[in-house]
C-alpha cells in the first residue's frame, strides 16, 4: 500500500515538474536593462534582423550588436530619447550591457542559425513576429519535440549527432 | 492435523498476529537500522556518482546486478510452490504457500530496486519505461533490458494479485475478530467475503485461473533476465542454456529462501501442528531435484566451453576456476550441486538444524552463482589489454545489506499483519465440525 | 535545465518530496553580454587558426594554434613546416595545458628577507633588477645569464644585452644535450656541429643509443623518416636494429635489438669497421685513407671485441656486412657514456668507410642542438659564484636545481649570489630559490622566433593575450636596458619592434619582390621562412682518428648495477612533468602513469627476490632514491633505468611528488674529451626496502593470450601475397546498414605505428576527455578515447612488443548498439557508432557488450582546475556524471567539413575532415575518410593485403580496418 501511495506521489511531481518545465520554456518577456524596442527598429523603421545580429547567416550564433553598432545610428539617432540616453550611459561608462536571454538551448545542444536560414528559413519562423513585439518573448518551446517536429515536416535530417555531440 | 479443529486453527494462526512483544520490536528497529543506512549509502552515490561504488572497467556490473538476478530467483519460490503445486493438488501446499507467496512478493519489491540502483544516472530511470518520449523517441525493444523491465513487472502484478486473491477468506476470519480501523483494512481487503457457496465457486475459479496463469511467469521471468547475459557476445555470457540454467537456479534458490524463513516463523509463532516436519521434508526433496539440475547445468556449461573450441570461452572458463575470483566459484559448485544432495540421507532432510543450516549455504552458493557469472565474464572479455578485476566498496555492500533489511523489514510487517499460513486451506484439510451433545467439536 | 532537473529528481530519488519542490524554483536569467566594441577577424563560434613554433623541446616543430573567442584550445602541426611536416608528438600537444597552467606564476614575485613571497608590480620588479645591474653594471662578468637554447633573435638580443651591461658568462644550458656529437664531429671532420641525418634514404639504420623516435634532438621530424623508410616498396622493406642495453620505444620498434653492454658501443663499432675493411666492404675510399684507417683498427676484431661487448663475434661479422651492403645505410650515436666521444668517433667513421657521410649523414645545416654551452660550461659557472664572482645570476627558462646532478652544491653555491632573478612561468625548483621571479609569457602568448636549423627560420606569435600579469624575457630585458641608460645600443621600446628590425634583414637577404609589410605578413601566415638545408662537404681528419679508444669508466662498485637514466618520451627532461595529460598518457612501454620506475631485468629480480612494484633503494656514490621496481627483459642484466622527468620538489600540483628523480644518482663529473655530463657512468646498488610500491598502470594482460589483435605479417608471406585474400561472409542478425552520402572509415597501418601515444594526447585536447588522476586510473576509470596497446609476443627476457591503437571501431554491426534500452548509441546512416550523452541514463550494458572496451563511463563529474577549463574545445559537450562516452571520429570535425562542403555546394573532399588522432600522428600511421568513396586514401588502403579487422570472427564488421605490421625478422649479412 504505502509504496503505491509513495509511487503515486512521485509519479505527481514528476508531471507537475514537466509540466512546469514545459511553462518556463515558454518564458514571458523578461525586462531588458534597456527597453529596446523591436517594433519600432525592425517593424516600424524596417531595419533588416541581420543588420543588427550580423552572424546569423555566417555561424552558430546569430550575434548580439554591439554598443558601437548601437551607437552608430544613436549618436544622432533619438539621441535625446531616455533610453538612448541609458545605452550612451554604458558606452561612455565602458560598461558592457547585460541582455537578458530570451531563447536559449541546453549546453549538449549544437543549434546553428546558417545553416537554418540557408535553407530558406526566416528569423520569424522560431523567434515570431518580432517585429511586431515592443518588449520580445518566446513564441515557440523550442524544446527537441519543436525541433523534431519541424526537422520531420521538412525532410531535414533528424540524426541525433546533427545536434547532439 | 486430525486432533485440531476448526475454531483451535483460528486461535493457533491468528494469535500469530497478536500485537507484538519487545523482541519483534528490537528485531524491527535493528532491520530499519540496516535499512536506513543502505539508504544513505544510495544517496552518497547519487550524490558522488557511481565512481563511489567498486564497479570500474571493464567490470561495470557487479554486486548490483547480482542482488538483482537474486531476488528475482528467491521471487520464484512462491508462485512455484502456490501455483505450481496448487494446480497439481498437491496437499501439503496448504501450509506453506502463503508464506512463499509473500517472499514472492517482497522479494520482487527488493529486484526491482536493483536495476534503478544501479544506473549511472538514476533520475532518470522513467526513461526505461515504454511511453512515446521527447521527440517520439520510444524504448529500444532490441534491448532485453527493456524485456526486464516488462517480464519482472509482469510477474509482480500478478504474483501481488495471486497473494491478496488467497488471502480474501482469510482476510474475512480476521476481520469478524478485529475492530476499529483494523477492522476497515481487513474489511477491503476481505472485499465483503461471507463464504457463500457462490463467492467460493467465483473464488475458486480465480484463484485457478490466476494459478495458471502464474506458472509460465516462473519460467519466462527467469528466461528472461538470463537473456540480459545471453544475449550479449561476452564469454561466459553468451550461452544457450542460461534460461533453462537460470530458472532450475531460481527456483533452487526460492525453495532455499523459504526453508530458510519457514523454520524460525514455525519456531516463533507455534506453528508445528501446521508447518510440519513432512512440510520441510517435501522442500528438501525439491531442491535435491532443482540441485541436480543445477549441478548439471555447470557441467553443461563446462563440456560447451570445451566442445565449442572456443579460445576466449575456453580461458575464461579456465580463468573462473583458477583466477582471482576461483573461492566464489568454488563455494557455489561446493554449496549448490554438492551440499544438497545431503538431502537424500533421510536424517539430514528431517532435521530442523541440517535443513536450516544447508538452506543458508544454498543461498550464499546462489548469490556466488550470480556473482561469478557477472564479473567473471566481464573482468576477463576479449582484450587482455583490458582485463581488470572488481572488489566492492562500503557503498556496495552497504546497500546490497539495506536490500535484505528492505527484504526482511516488509517481511516483518507481513508476520504480524496477515496470516502465515492460509487459514482456510488448513481447514480444508480437517474434518468439517460435527454438532454432538456436549456442543461443537 | 539539466542540471536543474538533475538535481530536483536527485532530491526525489532519495524521497525528499518537499525537498523536490524546492528544485522548483525558476531559473536564474542566463546573460547576454556583447561587445561594447567587436574585435575585427574573430567570428563568434568559428576558430581562427595561428602560425608559430612549438618551444617545448629545441626541435623546433611548426605549430598552429586553434583560437576561439580569443583563446587558444588545441595545437596542431604546421603542414607548411619542413622540420614537422603538420605533425606533433605528445609533448607538443600539451603544451596549451603549460599556457593554461593552473600552477602559472601569475605576476612578478619578490623574497623579502625573511624568506617569504611578495607580489609587487612589474614596475617595481624592473627596479630591482635595474639597480643591481647598474651596480655590478661593467665591473669584470659580475652578471651571469643562463638561458636555455635560444637562436636567432632571441639569442642576439641576449647576447647584445649582456655585452652592454658588462656581464657575463653566458649559456645555453639544455638538461639533455649533444657535446660528445658535436665534439666527435670535430675532431673527425673538423666541423663542431651537429649534422642532418637523412634517415628516410636510409636502407638500414644502426641506432647505437640513440632513442630517435622519442627524444633525441627531433624525434617528430625522425619519426615521420623513419615511419617512410619503413614503408613496403617494390617487394623490398628497409631495415633497423637497435644497440644499446636498454630497450627504448625506439628500440621496441627495431627489428633486432643488441644488447650491447654498456659503454661498449665503441668497440662493436671499431670491430664492424675492421671487418668492413677486412673484407674490403668499404665504398668511395681513398687508397691512404683505407691504409691509415685500417691500421687503427686492425686490432678490434670481432673475436676479441665480441666479448668485451657481450655479443658473439659472428653477430658482429653479420651486422657489419648487412652495414656495408645496404646502400646507403646509417648509424647514429648519442655517446652518453664516459667514452661517449670515442663512441661517436667511431660511429662516424662507421658511416664514413660505407660512404654515408655526405648522403646521410649531411654536414652544414648546423642544427641548433649544436649550439647548447657544455656541461662543463655550467661547472665552471658554479665555480666562479662560488668563488663569489657572480653578483646576479639571471635564469630564463631553465631548471638546473632539478636537472644537474650536483644540485645541492650548485644550491649552497648560489648563496654567494646578492640576486637571483628567475624569468620562469612555473614555480619550479630553481623559481623556489630565486630573489626575484619576473615571469615569462609562454610560447603560446609571446613573440620570439627559432631556427631549428640552417634555413628554417621560424616566426614564432602569440595566439592569445597573456593569460596573466607576466611580460616577455626579450621586454624585460629591454625596459631594464632603458632604465639602465643603455638606450643608445638597445633603442628598441619592445621586443615586437626589435623582432621586426632583426626580420628586415632576412626580408633583405632573401631579396624577395614583395615589400616587407607583405613578407612578415606572408612569413608570420606560413609560420617562417623555410629552405632546404645547405649541404657542405667534409674530410676525414686521419689524424684524429689514430687514438686510444677509451673502455667506459663507472664510479661505484664493480659488481653493482649500471644505472641507465634517460630522458622521458612524456616529460623530456622534467619540463613537461606538470602536464596532467603527460602525467596521465600510459608510458609506451610500461603503460604505468602519475610515476617513475625503475626497470629491472628478471634474472637480476629472481637473484635480488625483487617482485614488481616492491619499493627499491638505488644507492650511489653521489645520491640515493626511492622507486618501485618493474621487471622486464628490457634491460641487459647488470643495468637498472629509470627514465627522468619526474620526481619533483616543485613545480605545481600535477609534478610535486611523483616518482623520483635519477640524475642526482649521477657521479657528475664531465666527460673528459667533449666536457657533456656523463649519463652512463655510476653504478648504483639495488636494495629492497621492504615495502611495495602501488603502481597506477592502464594494462591488463600484454601476453597476446591466442586472441591476435596485433597481427603480423613475415616479409615472405607478404612477398607471397599480392593482393587481399576474399573472407568468408558471416551472416548479419539485423538487416544490414545503409550509408547513402558516406560511409566514414579508418585503416590504422601497424608497420608504421610507434606506439608514441602523440593521438591520445590530441585527442585529449580535441575532445575535452576528462584527467581522472592515479587512484583512478589504478581502479581502470581512465577516460582516454584512444588507447595505445601492447602487446609482447616474446620471451620474458627478450621482449617482443607490438602496439595498437584502439579506439572505437564503429561497427556496421555493432553489439553496442541493440543492448541500450534508451537509443543513446546508435548506428547513424554515415556509418558512424553515435553516443548521445544526453539520453545515456548508464546502464553501461554497451560497455560490457563491447568486445574492444572502448568505451569509458563517467564515474564521477570531471573537473578542470582554472584556468584549464579555458582549454575545453566548445564543439564538444562536456560530460557530466553517470554517461557513457567513446570515440565520436571527431563527429565535430565531421559535421564542420560537411557544412563548409553544404555552403559551397560541393562534395565533402578526400581529406577534408581528419580526426584529432589522424591530424598529429608524427608516421601518419592513422588514414581517415569515406569508405563508400572510391577514390579516397582510405578506401584504398582498406583494401591492401595487408588488411585486416580485430576480432574479425565476431562479426561487427568494424570501419576501422588495419593493416598488419611486417617482421623481416633479424638483420642478415
Amino acid at each position: 500500500m504505502k509504496w503505491l501511495a509513495g509511487l503515486g506521489l512521485f509519479v505527481l511531481l514528476l508531471l507537475a515538474y514537466e509540466v512546469r518545465v514545459a511553462v518556463s520554456r515558454k518564458a514571458s518577456a523578461p525586462v531588458q536593462p534597456i527597453a529596446f524596442n523591436h517594433k519600432i527598429h525592425a517593424g516600424d523603421y524596417h531595419i533588416a534582423c541581420e543588420y543588427c545580429h550580423i552572424y546569423a547567416r555566417r555561424a552558430a550564433v546569430a550575434g548580439i550588436p554591439s554598443a558601437q553598432r548601437c551607437m552608430g545610428c544613436h549618436k544622432i539617432t533619438a539621441a535625446g530619447n531616455s533610453e538612448v540616453q541609458k545605452l550612451r550611459g554604458y558606452w561612455e561608462r565602458k560598461e558592457p550591457l547585460q541582455w537578458i536571454r530570451v531563447t536559449s538551448m541546453p549546453d549538449y545542444v549544437y543549434f546553428e542559425h546558417w545553416p537554418h536560414l540557408r535553407s530558406g528559413l526566416t528569423c520569424q519562423t522560431c523567434h515570431g513576429a518580432v517585429e511586431t513585439m515592443e518588449q520580445v518573448r518566446k513564441v515557440r518551446t523550442l524544446d527537441m519535440n519543436d525541433c523534431v517536429a519541424c526537422h520531420r515536416e521538412r525532410q531535414a535530417s533528424i540524426d541525433c549527432v546533427i545536434c547532439h555531440r | 492435523m486430525s486432533q485440531l479443529t476448526y475454531s483451535q486453527v483460528d486461535h493457533d494462526i491468528l494469535s500469530a498476529m497478536k500485537s507484538p512483544g519487545r523482541r519483534y520490536y528490537l528485531l524491527l528497529l535493528a532491520d530499519v537500522l540496516v535499512l536506513a543506512w543502505g539508504i544513505y549509502a544510495w544517496r552518497y552515490q547519487i550524490v558522488h556518482g557511481l565512481g563511489v561504488s567498486g564497479l570500474t572497467h571493464p567490470v561495470m556490473w557487479a554486486i548490483y546486478i547480482t542482488n538483482f538476478v537474486f531476488w528475482v530467483g528467491i521471487a520464484h519460490s512462491g508462485t512455484l510452490i502456490s501455483a505450481i503445486l496448487y494446480l497439481f493438488r498437491v496437499r501439503w501446499r496448504a501450509g506453506i504457500y502463503r508464506t512463499a507467496e509473500a517472499v514472492t512478493v517482497f522479494a520482487l519489491f527488493t529486484a526491482g530496486l536493483f536495476p534503478i540502483i544501479h544506473l549511472g544516472r538514476p533520475w532518470f530511470f522513467y526513461w526505461l519505461l515504454p511511453y512515446p518520449q521527447v521527440g517520439g523517441l520510444w524504448v529500444n525493444f532490441r534491448s532485453p533490458l527493456v524485456w526486464d523491465v516488462f517480464a519482472v513487472m509482469t510477474y509482480m502484478i500478478i504474483s501481488m494479485l495471486f497473494f491478496f486473491t488467497g488471502l480474501v477468506p482469510d482476510m474475512a476470519v480476521v476481520r469478524n475478530r478485529t475492530s476499529g480501523w483494523r477492522h476497515k483494512i481487513y474489511a477491503f481487503m476481505a472485499q465483503g467475503w461471507q463464504g457463500s457457496d457462490r463467492q467460493w465457486r467465483h473464488y475458486k475459479a480465480a484463484y485457478l485461473f490466476l494459478a495458471a496463469l502464474a506458472t509460465p511467469l516462473v519460467i519466462s521471468v527467469h528466461s528472461v533476465v538470463s537473456w540480459d547475459f545471453a544475449q550479449t557476445i561476452v564469454p561466459g555470457w553468451h550461452s544457450t542454456i542460461f534460461a533453462p540454467y537460470f530458472v532450475a537456479g531460481a527456483i533452487h534458490s526460492g525453495l532455499a529462501m523459504v526453508i530458510t524463513l519457514l523454520i524460525p516463523l514455525r519456531k516463533v509463532f507455534r506453528l508445528d501442528a501446521y508447518l510440519t516436519q513432512g512440510h520441510l521434508e517435501y522442500l528438501a526433496k525439491l531442491i535435491i531435484l532443482t540441485g541436480l539440475i543445477v549441478g548439471y547445468s555447470y557441467m553443461v556449461e563446462t563440456y560447451i566451453a570445451w566442445y565449442s573450441n572456443n579460445i576466449p570461452e575456453w580461458q575464461h572458463f579456465t580463468y573462473q576456476i583458477t583466477g582471482e575470483y576461483a573461492v566464489p566459484f568454488w563455494i557455489m559448485i561446493l554449496f549448490n550441486s554438492l551440499v544438497p544432495l545431503l538431502f537424500f540421507l533421510k536424517p539430514i532432510r528431517t532435521s530442523t538444524p541440517w535443513l536450516f543450516g544447508i538452506a543458508i549455504l544454498i543461498n550464499i552458493g546462489m548469490w556466488m552463482e550470480r556473482f561469478v557469472i557477472i564479473v567473471t565474464s566481464l573482468a576477463h572479455e576479449y582484450d587482455p589489454n583490458s582485463w581488470g578485476l572488481y572488489f566492492p566498496t562500503w557503498v556496495d555492500i552497504s546497500i546490497t545489506a539495506g536490500s535484505f533489511a528492505w527484504f526482511f523489514f516488509w517481511l516483518l510487517l507481513f508476520a504480524k499483519f496477515l496470516p502465515v499460513v492460509s487459514i482456510v486451506e488448513v481447514k480444508e484439510e480437517l474434518p468439517p465440525p460435527v454438532v454432538t451433545k456436549e456442543g461443537v467439536t | 535545465m539539466e542540471l536543474k532537473r538533475r538535481d530536483f529528481l536527485k532530491l526525489l530519488g532519495v524521497g525528499g518530496a518537499t525537498a523536490a519542490i524546492s528544485g522548483c524554483t525558476p531559473d536564474a536569467p542566463e546573460k547576454l553580454i556583447p561587445y561594447l566594441i567587436p574585435a575585427e577577424e574573430t567570428v563568434p563560434g568559428q576558430a581562427t587558426w595561428y602560425a608559430t613554433v612549438c618551444r617545448e623541446c629545441p626541435a623546433g616543430c611548426g605549430m598552429l594554434v586553434k583560437t576561439m573567442e580569443g583563446r587558444a584550445i588545441k595545437v596542431e602541426g604546421n603542414p607548411l613546416h619542413p622540420v614537422n611536416q603538420g605533425k606533433l608528438c605528445a609533448r607538443g600537444q600539451a603544451s596549451v595545458q603549460g599556457l593554461y597552467n593552473p600552477d602559472r606564476i601569475t605576476q612578478p614575485v619578490k623574497r623579502g628577507t625573511d624568506g617569504s613571497l611578495q607580489s609587487i608590480s612589474w614596475k617595481d620588479a624592473e627596479a630591482v633588477l635595474a639597480t643591481q645591474i647598474s651596480k655590478f653594471k661593467g665591473n669584470g662578468n659580475r652578471i651571469a645569464f643562463v638561458t636555455p637554447l635560444l637562436t636567432g633573435s632571441q639569442d642576439r638580443l641576449v647576447e647584445m644585452w649582456l655585452k652592454a651591461v658588462g656581464g657575463g658568462p653566458r649559456l645555453r644550458y639544455e638538461a639533455v644535450s649533444y657535446e660528445s656529437l658535436r665534439e666527435a664531429n670535430r675532431l673527425a671532420f673538423g666541423a663542431a656541429e651537429i649534422p642532418y641525418y637523412d634517415i628516410e634514404r636510409a636502407r638500414l639504420i644502426f641506432s647505437f643509443g640513440a632513442d630517435f623516435l622519442e627524444t633525441w634532438l627531433s624525434p617528430v621530424e625522425f619519426a615521420r623518416q623513419f615511419a617512410s623508410m619503413r614503408t613496403y616498396r617494390d617487394a623490398r622493406i628497409a631495415r633497423f636494429a637497435y644497440i644499446g642495453p636498454r630497450l627504448s620505444l625506439t628500440a621496441a620498434n627495431s627489428d633486432e635489438w643488441v644488447a650491447v653492454q654498456p659503454g661498449t658501443e665503441v668497440f662493436l663499432a671499431l670491430s664492424m669497421i675492421q671487418v668492413i675493411l677486412a673484407e674490403d666492404l668499404a665504398t668511395g675510399l681513398p687508397q691512404t685513407e683505407t691504409q691509415d684507417l685500417h691500421g687503427c683498427v686492425a686490432d678490434f676484431t670481432p673475436e676479441s671485441m665480441g666479448e668485451k661487448c657481450g655479443i658473439s663475434a659472428d653477430k658482429i661479422r653479420v651486422l657489419a656486412r648487412a652495414f656495408a651492403r645496404a646502400r646507403p645505410s646509417l648509424a647514429i650515436a648519442d655517446g652518453k657514456s664516459s667514452n661517449g666521444t670515442d663512441t661517436c668517433i667511431a660511429i662516424n667513421l662507421l658511416n664514413y668507410v660505407v660512404g654515408n657521410v655526405g648522403s646521410t649523414v649531411r654536414f652544414g645545416s648546423n642544427g641548433a642542438a649544436g649550439r647548447v654551452s657544455s656541461y662543463e660550461d655550467f661547472l665552471k659557472l658554479i665555480d666562479e659564484i662560488e668563488r663569489g664572482e657572480i653578483a646576479v645570476l639571471l635564469l630564463a627558462g631553465v631548471n638546473p636545481l632539478f636537472s644537474l646532478p650536483d644540485a645541492k652544491r650548485f644550491q649552497d653555491a648560489l648563496k654567494k649570489v646578492s640576486l637571483i632573478a628567475s624569468f620562469s612561468s612555473f614555480p619550479d625548483e630553481t623559481a623556489a630559490v630565486s630573489h626575484l621571479v619576473l615571469p615569462d609569457h609562454t610560447f603560446l602568448e609571446s613573440w620570439g622566433d627559432y631556427e631549428p636549423r640552417e634555413g628554417v627560420r621560424c616566426l614564432q606569435q602569440p595566439a592569445m593575450m597573456p593569460l596573466y600579469n607576466t611580460k616577455s624575457l626579450g621586454d624585460v630585458l629591454l625596459s631594464v636596458a632603458s632604465q639602465v641608460g643603455l638606450q643608445k645600443t638597445l633603442p628598441w621600446e619592445n621586443f615586437y619592434s626589435y623582432l621586426r628590425d632583426e626580420w628586415q634583414k632576412i626580408y633583405r637577404e632573401q631579396k624577395a619582390q614583395e615589400d616587407f609589410e607583405t613578407f612578415w605578413a606572408r612569413a608570420l601566415q606560413k609560420g617562417g621562412v623555410f629552405q632546404p638545408p645547405p649541404s657542405r662537404a667534409v674530410r676525414l681528419d686521419t689524424k684524429a682518428i689514430k687514438r686510444r679508444y677509451e673502455p667506459p669508466v663507472f664510479a661505484g662498485r664493480e659488481d653493482d648495477f649500471t644505472l641507465i637514466p634517460h630522458p622521458s618520451a612524456n616529460f623530456y627532461d622534467g619540463r613537461m612533468a606538470n602536464r596532467p595529460w603527460l602525467q596521465e598518457l600510459p608510458d609506451a612501454l610500461t603503460q604505468i602513469v602519475w610515476d617513475s620506475w625503475v626497470d629491472i631485468n628478471p634474472r637480476d629480480a629472481e637473484r635480488l627476490g625483487i617482485n614488481e612494484a616492491d619499493l627499491l633503494v638505488l644507492q650511489s656514490p653521489s645520491g640515493r632514491i626511492h622507486v618501485p621496481a618493474h621487471v622486464t627483459g628490457g634491460v641487459r642484466a647488470g643495468t637498472v633505468a629509470v627514465a627522468v622527468g619526474q620526481g619533483h620538489t616543485a613545480f605545481g600540483r600535477y609534478a610535486v611528488g611523483r616518482g623520483a628523480n635519477p640524475i642526482p644518482l649521477l657521479q657528475g663529473a664531465p666527460e673528459k674529451i667533449s666536457g657533456g655530463l656523463v649519463w652512463v657512468g655510476t653504478r648504483v646498488t639495488v636494495t629492497r626496502s621492504g615495502e611495495k610500491f602501488p603502481l597506477a598502470t592502464t594494462l591488463g594482460s600484454d601476453r597476446p593470450n591466442e586472441r591476435r589483435i596485433v597481427q603480423t605479417i613475415t616479409l615472405g608471406a607478404l612477398q607471397q601475397q599480392s593482393e587481399a585474400k576474399p573472407k568468408p561472409e558471416l551472416l548479419p542478425m539485423y538487416p544490414e546498414h545503409l550509408h547513402p552520402k558516406h560511409r566514414w572509415g579508418m585503416v590504422i597501418d601497424l608497420n608504421a605505428c610507434i606506439g608514441c601515444g602523440a593521438c591520445v594526447a590530441a585527442c585529449s585536447s580535441e575532445n575535452n576527455i576528462a584527467i581522472v588522476g592515479k587512484d583512478e586510473v589504478g581502479k581502470g576509470r581512465e577516460m582516454s578515447w584512444i588507447r595505445i596497446e601492447r602487446f609482447d609476443e616474446g620471451k620474458t627476457d627478450r621482449p617482443d612488443q607490438h602496439f595498437i591503437p584502439m579506439l572505437c571501431q564503429h561497427c556496421d554491426n555493432a553489439p553496442c548498439e541493440p543492448v541500450c534500452p534508451v537509443y543513446a548509441t546508435y548506428h547513424n546512416p554515415e556509418g558512424l557508432n553515435v553516443q548521445v550523452y544526453n539520453r545515456c541514463v548508464g546502464t553501461r550494458y554497451c560497455s560490457n557488450n563491447c568486445p574492444y572496451k572502448v568505451r569509458r563511463f563517467n564515474w564521477f563529474t570531471a573537473k578542470w582546475p582554472e584556468p584549464l577549463n579555458l582549454q575545453l574545445n566548445p564543439d564538444v559537450t562536456v560530460r557530466e556524471m553517470g554517461v557513457m562516452e567513446k570515440c565520436s571520429f571527431c563527429v565535430q570535425r565531421i559535421r564542420a567539413g560537411e557544412l563548409a562542403a553544404k555552403e559551397a555546394d560541393r562534395q565533402v573532399r578526400d581529406g577534408e575532415v581528419v580526426p584529432a588522432c589522424a591530424q598529429t600522428c608524427p608516421t601518419s600511421a592513422i588514414v581517415f575518410g569515406d569508405l563508400d568513396d572510391r577514390e579516397s586514401e582510405v578506401a584504398k588502403l582498406a583494401k591492401d593485403p595487408r588488411g585486416y579487422h580485430v576480432l574479425e570472427e565476431l562479426n561487427t564488421k568494424p570501419a576501422v580496418t588495419y593493416l598488419k605490421k611486417i617482421k623481416p625478422g633479424p638483420v642478415e649479412g
